[in-house]
């Protein structure tokens, strides 16, 4: 155990100097330490399964992130996925970026999961996190956005809440905004999640992002900014490689917002 | 906290909340409490949330803004009325579906026509409608001739915590 606060005699100058470098050396490893867990918690990527290929990063703001993501498959076959912004960042949003993972996991898997085949949806998933997380009275939130890809039936079903962007659909040389909001998790009470759905195309990317997306865009206002996300996805092909670069996600470090980033495609050219 | 700052007003007894600029918060539990002290050492018959004139804010503010809707709905039967007129702001507030737990407004000045759209509350709808035309008179009065009725919440936590 490290132990720094027990000085008793006063100290001189140099000595607090010193002793606040130690002090710092040891949060500075102890941060790490913790970027490093998120890091490895966090799905392999590029990861293909039915066709499908997912492929994620994940930029801090410092070390750690309230920014999350997961994906895999579910009990009946179908691929589930998520990604999410818990509100403030650092630390405390990091920690509650675990709880969202965990409580996820344990609804879909664990002992008490209860589900048919197929019943399973999007809005369950974020109706069960919502009262969840209430439960903790955190003072935190969480955007999100969920979905479902069926390869069977060739369907993708996705719920959002209170999420900023919205994921982006490219196919055919064209990228679109998806339909769909709801309210955060972890706010209200009765918040109520519907569920949308749509069949995939054969070739397609589809694009979820955190907030902190929008302030690496160069325009000036948060609606201009959103706008000019699809105009990028399409200039990129859709394609995760040349949507980094134009963000310039591949390099950044100390950025003003959390940045993740997921990119699930198929068949693209 | 950045260039933003949060103030608060008493007038009529209508609490009124103003965020200006970049707002973001770093501590928010502190805030709701000293809100929650506000509310109940003071008669109040309504809460107002003035964010005509923020350019941008933080998702802990935003969960700030919530906690008043819940508060606000138990206390007095009848949701805060926010008013929110840049652009950025309006599609961040729709984006979390707070259209259902506040009575949004979005024009400069009170609108009797603007009001069909409002959620179900306590109240009846012809009194939220006139609370709502009310609370926004009393935004626009402040924000022309009484601004020095703007205290700063920051501050009033300071003063409560020492």
């Amino acid at each position: 155990m490290h132990s720094t606060s027990q000085q008793t005699s006063p100290m001189t100058a140099s000595e607090e100097l010193l002793f606040l470098q130690k002090q710092h050396t040891l949060l500075l490893e102890d941060q790490r330490a913790g970027q490093q867990l998120q890091q490895l918690i966090r799905p392999s990527t590029p990861w293909e399964t039915q066709g499908i290929t997912f492929e994620h990063c994940v930029v801090p703001a410092l070390y750690l992130t309230g920014d999350s993501l997961d994906y895999f498959v579910l009990p009946d076959g179908r691929l589930f996925l998520y990604l999410a912004d818990v509100s403030g960042h650092g630390t405390a949003s990091a920690l509650i970026s675990m709880l969202v993972k965990n409580t996820v996991r344990e609804f879909i898997f664990g002992a008490h999961a209860v589900h048919a085949d197929r019943s399973l949806t999007p809005a369950t998933v974020l109706s069960y996190l919502n009262q969840r997380l209430l439960i903790y009275n955190a003072d935190r939130h969480v955007t999100l956005i969920c979905a479902i890809v069926d390869t069977d039936q060739n369907m993708l079903h996705w719920s959002v809440a209170g999420h900023l962007p919205s994921p982006v659909l490219y196919s055919a040389g064209r990228a679109d905004f998806l339909r769909g909001k709801g309210q955060p998790v972890g706010l209200f009470e009765h918040s109520t999640y519907s569920c949308e759905q749509m069949p995939l195309p054969a070739a397609f990317s589809l694009s979820l992002f955190s907030d902190g997306v929008l302030e690496v865009l160069p325009e000036k206002y948060l609606i201009t900014r959103e706008a000019a996300l699809p105009k990028l996805i399409t200039a990129a092909h859709g394609e995760y490689a040349g949507i980094v670069e134009r963000l310039g996600l591949a390099n950044c470090s100390n950025m003003p917002d959390d940045i993740a980033m997921l990119v699930l495609s198929r068949n693209l050219a | 906290m950045s260039d933003g700052k949060i103030q608060f007003a008493e007038y009529n007894e209508t609490f009124v909340l103003k965020c200006v600029g970049d707002v973001r918060l770093t501590f928010c539990s502190a805030l709701n409490e000293t809100i929650e002290k506000i509310l109940k050492t003071n008669s109040f018959k309504s809460i107002v949330i003035d964010l005509t004139e923020v350019i941008s804010i933080d998702s802990t503010t935003l969960g700030l803004l919530a906690k008043l809707s819940i508060l606000s709905k138990r206390k007095f039967g009848m949701l805060p009325t926010l008013a929110s007129t840049n652009p950025d702001v309006s599609r961040v507030l729709d984006s979390m579906g707070f259209n259902q737990v506040f009575n949004l407004v979005h024009t400069p000045a009170p609108c009797p026509e603007c009001l069909d759209d409002l959620p179900e509350q306590d109240q009846s709808e012809a009194v939220v409608k006139e609370r709502v035309l009310e609370a926004h008179q009393i935004l626009m009065s402040l924000n022309e001739s009484n601004r020095d009725a703007f205290r700063d919440l920051v501050s009033a936590l300071e003063s409560s915590t020492t």
